[in-house]
């Protein structure tokens, strides 16, 4: 690439006489700003400029494109830097070593930002709108996979079943991928609430699942909610569930804004 | 190493888009500034132009500004 420092050197040196562009890291172009250097990053605001200066910024702009820099929105390239740092966790890592050879890239693309949207979660990050991103290009499949990976289920329960699974060799890629399908659309161990349901709806998704365990032979749900709301459907649904089904044991852990309610069941 | 970032602000994101040869059509998607065609994501979804988020050096691989484009972006291209 020709050297940044002088294409903007060559642009600027008539109205910027005091600027270094040597000591420039980047360029951001933002309209709403005043043209400065902050932390030496150099801020154009091209209305600021006469339209030939316009010009010339603009054909600066392409060779850098064309001769190898990326151009990013600011909030992108600062998630984007967020992301890869978060993804590099170990315990992100584990997850995705484990599925990586395994799932399509589709799933694993999921899988991912899944792991990120937990991570972000975990560190009390805006949760929300990565959420509603992931449901919104994988529908069902994206709140179903999110909420697993959120509750920890795919090191606590997925991963440690495909081991035993594969104990006497591994599974081959279609077996495996219609087992992942049937726990990721079905998972018989849990219910996730959502700001949607109401009283009712929540009441008759956990008696269903609680039904069909027990028939299953699977004597335990675990019931999860994020958020005041939740926490208080949940609670206020309990007592009934109880007189309905005969439960066993009984375990709520409540910390802040997220609760785990466990129940244990005999089997039919 | 040397970057370049624009704010999500229209006339920012317009202005680099111009820069690189693109515009907007009447129903605001992303076009090609010659062949009047619409930009492609990798997944051969057309770009809204709220949705621009970038573009890969010295190609025609546009990003989304989301969650999952940015993974599949990383995933294939870094």
């Amino acid at each position: 690439m020709g050297n940044p420092f002088d294409k903007l050197e060559q642009i600027f040196k008539t109205t910027f006489k005091n600027i270094n562009f040597k000591n420039i890291h980047g360029v951001k172009i933002a309209s709403n700003n005043k043209t400065q250097i902050t932390n030496n990053i150099f801020i154009i605001n091209p209305k600021s400029l006469p339209p030939e200066i316009q010009g010339k910024l603009q054909d600066t702009m392409k060779e850098f494109y064309e001769e190898k820099v990326e151009l990013l929105k600011e909030d992108t390239s600062k998630q984007l830097a967020d992301y890869t740092s978060k993804i590099a966790t170990p315990e992100n890592q584990t997850v995705i070593e484990f599925f990586k050879s395994r799932l399509s890239q589709e799933d694993m693309v999921l899988l991912q930002s899944c792991l990120y949207l937990r991570t972000v979660f975990n560190n009390d990050g805006d949760y929300a709108v990565l959420k509603s991103q992931i449901v919104e290009r994988y529908h069902g499949r994206g709140a179903s996979v999110s909420n697993l990976c959120t509750a920890g289920y795919f090191e606590s329960l997925i991963i440690p079943m495909f081991q035993e699974l594969e104990r006497n060799g591994s599974l081959p890629n279609e077996v495996f991928r219609a087992i992942y399908d049937d726990i990721v659309v079905n998972y018989p161990f849990a219910v996730f609430i959502n700001q949607r349901m109401n009283s009712d709806e929540v009441e008759a998704m956990i008696m269903k699942k609680i039904e069909a365990n027990k028939k299953n032979g699977t004597p335990r749900l675990n019931i999860h909610g994020i958020g005041e709301r939740n926490i208080e459907v949940i609670l206020k649904i309990l007592t009934e569930i109880e007189k309905k089904s005969k439960i066993a044991r009984k375990k709520i852990d409540q910390s802040g804004k997220v609760i785990i309610v466990k129940l244990e069941f005999e089997p039919e | 190493m040397f970057s370049v970032t624009f704010d999500n602000d229209q006339e920012s994101k317009l202005f680099i888009l111009q820069s690189i040869g693109k515009e907007i059509d009447d129903e605001e998607y992303v076009i090609d500034s010659e062949t009047k065609e619409r930009v492609l994501l990798p997944n051969g979804e057309e770009l809204l132009f709220n949705d621009f988020a970038g573009v890969k050096k010295g190609s025609e691989i546009f990003i989304k500004s989301d969650i999952i484009s940015l993974v599949e972006y990383v995933n294939k291209y870094r």
